[in-house]
């Protein structure tokens, strides 16, 4: 046994504060890598689409304007996301909690709740957004009160609750509120916009044409928020204790079943209000296709964030940036390639965090690659 | 057997297993320093040492699963480079670990075998099964090869873990504190075993705390302390307990104490009729009545399973129940753990891991669990981490936990300092009253030493303590008064100065009553020949009681304990008045013998039963 061989060992000490951002971010450059030696071997220069990838989705304000606005509704989403798995709840019933918002802040246009030519846009947008938050809290509530009543696997509870709200959706959009037989509602009475920047292109010539609208805001003060509710409160050290150990909590005298019916409907809220930016900020109207799976993608925003709110709004806008990419480039499966190759490496590096590659040689000592770096 | 006898019985005079001069340095930590062992063929060598001293890295370096800094491994003589635990086990090495790794729903022979080349394709378990049945016999150990996992006892789990590695062909056995999860019958059971191997040649390193057990099993034995070797093969013979206590914490350990010379105070938790089901819904609590006064301790004695877990959850509002439990006035039966915490009632449970704290979140995080609502730490809504940081500061002095920071994750604490850490949490709240159920299981004696010394000192301060433990020994060291359980019934309370182990044993096992129910002394007893029979009814009533959601469980619980036992006194008529007489000597008076035999087949057989029955 002459030859050096590695032999995986796992870590008995603390991982550095810095090497899961190290890993984290070696993992997405190597998904390029990969990704580039696949258009390699099909003729393509992986170079030139990069870079055009990149352009067409950082390469101006109008660019990265529409990356950013679909980065909106996938930051809401995520955040969501991280706050119930922070508790080991497997919310993936997002894309059903997106819809039903969606739906109930479509509400108060299309019925029309309130008179839509006298009311402030200000208080339509607030009804919106409120309504749009109930009604994805309430959808997160049957998961939540199932698993925390019956012990109900909530997995399949959200992923089938999923496509009930397709349907429910369908009923109104095809029959009831069908504009003209189309597969849509009628496009929403202007005061039930979300502002964009295009809207003050008369005060700034360089915002014309720009569609980003105030939804991203939303999705900041979320992030702020989230990061307060588990960082600096009470009910976020909770949240962390119970999903860390629940039997630890109870003893200590939380009481799970409540929390389990909160968690899951803040998380519902969250992607509730990401319906609401998307119908109006966005399409401005009800209809079937108003999400790019942003539900699901919303899932792997948050594993890949590792449930940190601040990593959400990065990873959200690198996903945002894909979709966008996905548009400038044929086929536009690849953007979804890569994001595949991305999510399977980026969870493969935590095999790093608990193990380290240690080069064996026959006679010698052991030597860490950690200490051959430091040294 | 001593050592020198090893030697003439075994010509080779080459030891099986030779460490010399093993370092074994994590970051921040030397885990072995310089440690020199070395074990004969046919010998029982003990390794003894506090919790963290180095012994479970020892042991690893030599199953191969550490690789140590530097230093040499001779087996039989010959040098060895380990890579993994594979390697170690071609050399013919095997460990069995404190936590059985074994598939429950499979049989003793399919777990023996799992993971081995030769049955290639097809199956054939009877050639297999005739195979662990003659390894069985051929160490004297008792075990049915076709028994699935699950209908054994923790015992003989522990027995199918030792045939998995004699079966591999291990002649060098490690045992990780085999006694930690043993009932002390099944712990005399697997000390003849031990003492059987060695004497077919194996060599055998027995991990353990106990020194009583160490004495009972070992030859030789090596003591670590913080790494380094205090006693290098010493043959154990004419070493005193003290002595040995001493190179183990290095210094003079007071294995006696003394209990309050204050008189209690006032009742401070009333205790009336409780009743509770286990985890499987059968009956585990009838009608329990205590008190607990400030200023006591009052001790729970009895052997496992027989009600002491769910008995503390009942108190700590982690279970459901019917009856009352009154503190300080107020009935907390049934009532949230934050209620009871609130009323000043602490905790210290019996799993540390699964349930006394959160594995993976720091310390300082463990230590504000139950206060995290409390000023300083929390304003309204706001949790101050500083504020809880500079809490866990002073409790980590306080209590003095090793670990690097307060940062640090429970889970990387040893096992000793995680109890530290709980105590910490628990008694720093100043608590009014205090459950502790097993305090000191598997610490090591200056731990031990240490945590009966901070519930003494609580109790002295006025804390009511309540304590449950299977060690009598620190139950009678500790109590101001034992209350015995046998089979979810409290069959007897005494002071400090009426308690004698042997009453508490008799009690224990179900031989002995003091509260004037006297079971035993009911019916006429053939004893060993109706013994099961007097059992089965019960157990067979208690099965079809079909298991309930939990929202039927609430209703129907006094319902089904009644009916429970009102079948039980149906098959057993209530005798007017029992005679403490009759108590001992059902129809004719037993041999000591015999007495003895009947109580340990009830106490196993029991406890058979009762795994088979889920």
């Amino acid at each position: 046994m002459s030859l050096p061989r590695i032999s995986i060992v796992r870590r008995t000490e603390d991982i550095p504060k810095w090497l899961p951002l190290v890993t984290t971010l070696g993992a997405v450059v190597l998904a390029f890598l990969i990704g580039a030696i696949i258009l390699a071997s099909i003729g393509a220069n992986p170079l030139y689409i990069y870079s055009y990838f990149f352009r067409g989705s950082f390469g101006s304000l109008g660019s990265f304007s529409d990356v950013m606005v679909k980065a909106s509704p996938l930051i809401l989403i995520g955040l969501g996301c991280s706050l119930a798995f922070k508790m080991k709840l497997w919310n993936i019933g997002a894309e059903g909690q997106f819809f039903m918002g969606a739906f109930m802040a479509s509400l108060v246009p299309l019925v029309p709740l309130v008179p839509l030519d006298t009311t402030p846009k200000f208080i339509v947008l607030l009804m919106m957004a409120l309504l749009g938050m109930i009604g994805g809290a309430l959808y997160g509530f049957i998961p939540g009160f199932l698993k925390a009543k019956f012990n109900i696997n909530e997995i399949i509870v959200t992923l089938m609750l999923n496509y009930i709200v397709v349907f429910w959706n369908n009923y109104w959009i095809f029959g009831k509120w069908s504009d003209a037989g189309f597969q849509m509602t009628k496009t929403f009475s202007k005061t039930a916009w979300l502002p964009r920047l295009a809207d003050y292109a008369t005060q700034i010539k360089a915002f014309s044409g720009i569609t980003l609208h105030a939804g991203v805001l939303f999705g900041l003060i979320a992030a702020l928020i989230v990061h307060i509710i588990l960082n600096h409160s009470n009910w976020g050290y909770m949240i962390n204790l119970i999903g860390d150990n629940p039997r630890a909590a109870r003893y200590a005298g939380a009481d799970i079943a409540k929390n389990t019916i909160l968690v899951f409907m803040l998380s519902g809220a969250f992607a509730g209000l990401a319906g609401m930016v998307e119908v109006s900020g966005v399409v401005h109207r009800l209809q079937e296709r108003i999400s790019v799976s942003y539900g699901f993608s919303g899932v792997i925003v948050a594993w890949l964030a590792k449930l940190n709110p601040w990593a959400v709004i990065v990873v959200s806008i690198l996903f945002g940036g894909l979709i966008v990419a996905s548009r400038e480039i044929q086929p536009s499966g690849i953007s979804f390639l890569l994001q595949g190759i991305i999510l399977f490496l980026v969870i493969s590096s935590d095999v790093l965090l608990k193990y380290k590659f240690q080069i064996v040689r026959s006679g010698k000592n052991v030597k860490t690659v950690n200490e051959e770096v430091s040294a | 057997m001593s050592n020198t006898e090893t030697k003439a019985t075994f010509p080779s005079t080459l030891p099986s297993v030779e460490l010399r001069d093993i370092v074994l340095r994590f970051p921040g930590v030397l885990a072995n320093d310089h440690v020199n062992f070395n074990m004969y063929p046919g010998e029982i060598h003990a390794l003894l040492g506090e919790n963290g001293a180095g012994k479970s890295s020892l042991m690893n370096v030599l199953i191969g699963l550490y690789k140590p800094t530097s230093g040499q491994i001779y087996i039989h003589g010959e040098e060895q480079h380990f890579n993994s635990p594979k390697d170690a086990i071609a050399k013919g090495i095997g460990m069995v670990h404190q936590h059985f790794m074994l598939v429950q729903n499979q049989t003793v022979t399919e777990n023996i075998i799992l993971g081995l080349d030769k049955p290639r394709f097809f199956l054939n378990l009877k050639k297999y099964d005739e195979e662990v049945r003659a390894l069985a016999e051929s160490v004297g150990v008792n075990i049915d090869p076709t028994a699935k996992i699950w209908q054994l006892s923790v015992g003989e789990q522990q027995r199918v873990e030792i045939l998995k590695i004699l079966y591999r062909g291990a002649d060098i056995l490690i045992m990780d504190e085999p006694t930690a999860v043993l009932a002390p019958q099944e712990a005399d059971e697997l000390i003849d075993t031990l003492k059987g191997m060695a004497a077919q040649g194996k060599s055998i390193a027995f991990i353990s705390h106990k020194l009583n057990e160490v004495q009972a099993v070992a030859d030789r034995l090596t003591i670590l302390r913080r790494g380094k070797v205090t006693a290098e093969g010493v043959p154990v013979e004419g070493m005193t307990r003290e002595q040995l206590a001493t190179l183990m914490v290095g210094r003079e350990v007071i294995l006696n104490q003394r209990r309050s010379d204050k008189k209690p105070g006032e009742v401070i938790l009333t205790l009336e009729n409780v009743c509770a089901l286990n985890n499987k819904n059968l009956p585990a609590l009838h009608n329990i009545n205590l008190e607990l006064r400030r200023g006591e301790i009052l001790g729970i004695a009895g052997v496992a399973g027989n009600g002491q877990s769910e008995l503390v959850e009942c108190v700590t509002g982690l279970r459901s129940c019917q009856g009352k439990i009154i503190l300080n006035g107020e009935d907390i039966a049934n009532k949230s753990p934050k209620f009871s915490i609130a009323q000043g009632l602490s905790h210290i449970p019996e799993d540390r891991i699964g349930v006394g704290s959160a594995p993976n979140l720091s310390i300082t995080k463990n230590v504000i669990m139950k206060n995290y609502r409390e000023k300083p730490i929390s304003d309204h809504w706001r949790l101050d981490y500083k504020a809880a940081k500079h809490h866990a500061e002073e409790l980590k002095d306080a209590y003095d936990i090793m670990a690097p920071d307060v940062e640090t994750q429970a889970r990387k604490l040893s096992g000793g300092n995680l109890q530290k850490l709980i105590l910490a949490r628990e008694l720093s709240s100043a608590p009014q009253i205090l459950v502790a159920m097993q305090p000191t299981r598997g610490l090591d004696v200056g731990a031990i030493e240490g945590v009966q010394e901070l519930l003494i000192n609580r109790r002295d301060e006025g804390c009511a303590i309540l304590l449950v433990s299977e060690e009598l020994d620190e139950l009678m060291r500790l109590s101001d008064r034992i209350a015995v359980i046998y089979e979810g019934e409290i069959v007897g309370i005494m002071d400090d100065d009426e308690a004698d182990i042997q009453t508490i044993g008799l009690m224990m096992t179900g031989s002995l009553r003091l509260d004037g129910k006297d079971k035993q002394a009911k019916e006429p007893m053939p004893p060993q020949a109706n013994e099961t029979p007097e059992e089965k009814p019960a157990l067979a009533m208690a099965t079809p009681i079909e298991p309930r959601t939990d929202e039927v469980f609430d209703t129907a619980v006094e319902e089904r304990i009644e009916k429970f036992f009102e079948e039980i006194e149906a098959a057993e008529p209530e005798q007017p008045e029992p005679s403490p007489e009759t108590t001992q000597a059902p129809d004719r008076p037993l041999t000591d013998e015999e007495e003895k035999a009947r109580v340990l087949r009830k106490v196993l057989g029991d406890k058979y039963q009762e795994d088979g029955d889920q």
